[in-house]
């Protein structure tokens, strides 16, 4: 037990320290960090309570308007499974089959079982703070808005205290099965990038979809109880919650907790076999190629382009704005009557448009932050750099252009079909694509900046670079700044100067801002970098 | 080839480094001797390049490592205690990448074969970093720091988790090497290994160089063992 605890706090610990970073030094500057990341927390809790509080009060008064109070419950207990289940799905894969400290933990006198729990503790803990938010809004508007009864509040409770760990019991197989699929591919990490992205595609799209759908059920809600009642575990969620009805409560409460006892069961079994089985790729033998060379500046930009798509947690966190800005370029394509219909007769007039989605394809390539940990991410390997007679002003160099790159090469297209969408003028173009591209070489210099003022080298995991840097944080929320002040500058001058030569204003912003940057890049920034 | 004059380097209150002074002439394998934090890392990594220091001068080759780092690193390799590689390049990848780096043309093709084969790591070039055990990494840290064939190669702890047939591989390269003009300058604290391969070793403790030179200068009839035990008291 005393083992147990002892994994149980290392596993908090670890917990901390990938969301909240290293705390050693109780110094002015950590309590700051914490304190804007405690901030940061509770937006995303707030904002994200706000969402479902939304679709759930929608909810409540289409269903229970129309006496289906059930189905309101069982959509919750859908809409909450889901979510958990897709937020934890990938660490449930890392932590369970995954983890690097399996081998230490093995040969110490600890019971295979207790790293187990202590795994799933955490991705429990996940799942619940998750199911706090989820089922604490639906919850709530149950309550404003329809009378409750007390063993509908015992159904309430109990089931959303179990529905954590019915999505953990999911969580752990379909991880074992994405595991399993990524073992023996030689690029695991492209193809866990390419699980992820779907997965996320999926989410956002529900998200994207829930409004419309939550507005639909409204004048569908008895489609939508027809379409539920069959599936038994749905319709005994609902009436154990809506009626009280005991019989259901005992029927899902065993729906949910014999899966995770299932689980259990099978992975306490199964653990030691399946984390000391090496199940790698197979083994590729070398065939002597004839390698003339290349300079040096091409080789570093090839180093940081291999680091790049060799790991999941960097691609996912850092690059994923670059395929949102494609992905919203499509959209805004494909809408652009819908969009452009916004701006005909209403508040904002017609010529706001082009400058509107300029300022938009900034904002989006302000969340690809490729370069913000790329100098975190040398760590320990910083040696062959710092030995290596190269300037490090080269080295800086060669992070900035593969920022630039993946985020211009993503900007480009965005622009483009931004510009097709609106059908702009010659001046439109130019304007189009050269300012979210100078945006870009902003965000690239920012983002190495930070990096070098605040870099975290020490790392064991290297999602600790990618997610907790100080660095990432402050030039994706600097760049947004700036895209805040880009608008304020173009808004302000349309007064007074064409819409154009307002644009015009934040280009040559941008250029004398990022020449300066650059400046400092080469100068202080090399300094520092070789002082690291 | 190597010139350490009056080398201070110091963390917080405690001189890691204190005066310190040696010179390696081409030709020469130099052991450098130590206690654990005794300084001998801290020397090495000031002498490449990788860390500042607060007094004397570092020449390498001709070049200042302060004034002209890049003139010194161009003439020398390093090889690390513990080689943190990049895990997300294949063997191959890697040693190509530090061609590139130190402007090795053609002939890498030829020199990758030769030292890779030598110590039983050819087949497996094509294998990501991060599937290499200790040894392997520590083998290939070893071709690469021979691929560009620098004057000097500076070492620490270089036997460190390579097999014995590595090992002695190892120590014959150094030897050539040192026959062929250039010079070693490596950290350990396999004594014995010290004693049969050096030319001449310094033994440091608490940052002070307590004595230098020649093999017979250092040890005499003792053994090399005797001496530092003798100098650890």
């Amino acid at each position: 037990m005393s083992a147990l605890k002892a994994l149980m706090r290392v596993r908090l610990a670890s917990f901390k320290q990938l969301y909240l970073g290293k705390s050693k030094t109780k110094n002015g500057k950590e309590r700051n960090k914490a304190v804007i990341l405690a901030l940061l927390a509770a937006y995303v809790v707030v904002t994200f309570g706000f969402l479902f509080i939304g679709n759930f009060s929608m909810m409540a008064q289409a269903f229970m308007a129309q006496g289906l109070a059930w189905t309101y419950f069982s959509v919750w207990a859908l809409l909450d499974f889901a979510v958990m289940f897709v937020g934890t799905v990938f660490t449930a894969k890392a932590q369970l089959y995954e983890a690097k400290d399996n081998d230490l933990l093995l040969a110490m006198p600890i019971r295979p079982r207790d790293i187990l729990v202590s795994r799933l503790f955490m991705i429990w803990v996940m799942n619940s703070f998750i199911n706090l938010i989820v089922s604490g809004a639906a919850g709530l508007m149950w309550v404003v808005r329809y009378p409750v009864s007390a063993m509908g509040v015992v159904a309430f409770l109990l089931i959303s205290l179990s529905l954590p760990l019915f999505s953990l019991a999911l969580s752990a197989l379909f991880g074992f099965l994405i595991s399993l699929a990524t073992r023996r591919v030689r690029n695991k990490s492209v193809i866990t990038t390419v699980f992820s992205l779907l997965f996320l595609a999926a989410y956002m799209y529900v998200i994207n979809k829930s409004n419309a759908w939550v507005e639909s059920l409204s004048y569908m809600g008895g489609y939508v109880a027809q379409a539920l009642h069959p599936v038994f575990l749905l319709r005994w969620i609902g009436t154990a919650v809506a009626n009280g009805d005991v019989k259901a409560l005992a029927g899902t409460l065993a729906c949910l907790l014999v899966p995770f006892a299932l689980a259990f069961w099978i992975l306490d079994r199964t653990f030691f076999k399946n984390v000391t089985t090496v199940r790698s790729a197979a083994k590729k033998e070398y065939k002597e190629q004839a390698y003339s060379g290349g300079s040096a500046a091409a080789s570093l930009f090839r180093k940081e382009a291999k680091r790049f798509v060799s790991s999941s947690g960097y691609m996912l966190n850092a690059g994923l704005g670059a395929v949102m800005e494609v992905a919203v370029g499509v959209l805004i394509l494909v809408k652009r009557e819908s969009i452009a219909v916004l701006f005909r007769g209403g508040a904002v007039p017609p010529q706001y448009l082009f400058p509107v989605l300029a300022t938009a394809l900034c904002l989006l390539a302000s969340m690809t932050d490729i370069s913000a940990p790329s100098v975190s991410l040398e760590g320990r390997s910083l040696w062959i750099l710092r030995s290596a007679p190269i300037h490090p002003a080269a080295v800086l160099r060669a992070k900035l252009q593969f920022h630039c790159a993946v985020s211009g090469a993503a900007s480009v297209i965005a622009s483009v079909l931004v510009c097709l969408a609106v059908e702009a003028t010659p001046a439109q173009w130019a304007l189009g694509i050269v300012m979210p591209l100078l945006f870009v070489v902003f965000e690239g210099l920012l983002g190495l900046l930070c990096g070098l003022k605040y870099p975290v080298l020490d790392w064991e995991n290297e999602n600790q670079a990618v997610k907790t840097g100080m660095a990432v944080f402050i030039a994706m929320f600097g760049a947004m700044g700036a895209v805040v002040v880009l608008a304020g500058v173009w808004a302000g001058l349309s007064f007074l100067l064409p819409m154009e030569l307002a644009l015009c204003a934040d280009v040559l912003l941008l250029a004398a801002v990022d020449l300066l940057l650059y400046r400092r890049l080469v100068t202080r920034g090399a300094e520092t970098f070789a002082s690291l | 080839m190597l010139k350490i004059d009056h080398l201070t380097k110091i963390y917080g209150d405690k001189k890691a480094v204190d005066d310190l002074t040696l010179s390696i002439a081409p030709g020469e394998i130099y052991g450098f001797i130590g206690h654990n934090g005794a300084g001998k890392t801290t020397t090495l990594k000031s002498c490449c390049g990788l860390l500042g220091f607060d007094a004397g001068t570092v020449t390498v080759c001709g070049h200042d490592i302060t004034a002209d780092p890049i003139g010194a690193k161009k003439t020398l390799a390093y090889i690390p205690d513990n080689p943190d590689l990049y895990d997300f390049l294949s063997g191959i990848k890697y040693l190509n990448f530090v061609a590139d780096i130190y402007g090795v043309g053609a002939e890498r093709t030829e020199r990758v074969k030769t030292l890779a084969e030598r110590f039983g790591l050819y087949q497996d070039l094509a294998q990501p970093i991060q599937s290499y055990s200790h040894g392997m990494k520590q083998k290939l840290a070893i071709i690469a720091a021979w691929l560009h064939q620098p004057q000097l190669i500076m070492m620490d702890e270089p036997f460190v988790g390579l097999d014995p047939a590595s090992s002695h591989d190892l120590k014959v390269m150094m030897r050539e090497h040192c026959d062929r003009g250039g010079a070693i300058f490596f950290s350990t604290h396999v004594l014995e290994v010290a004693e049969k391969l050096c030319d001449k070793v310094a033994i440091i403790k608490n940052g002070k160089l307590v004595v230098s030179g020649t093999m017979e200068e250092v040890k005499g009839n003792a053994s090399l063992e005797d001496v530092f035990l003798e100098l650890e008291k």
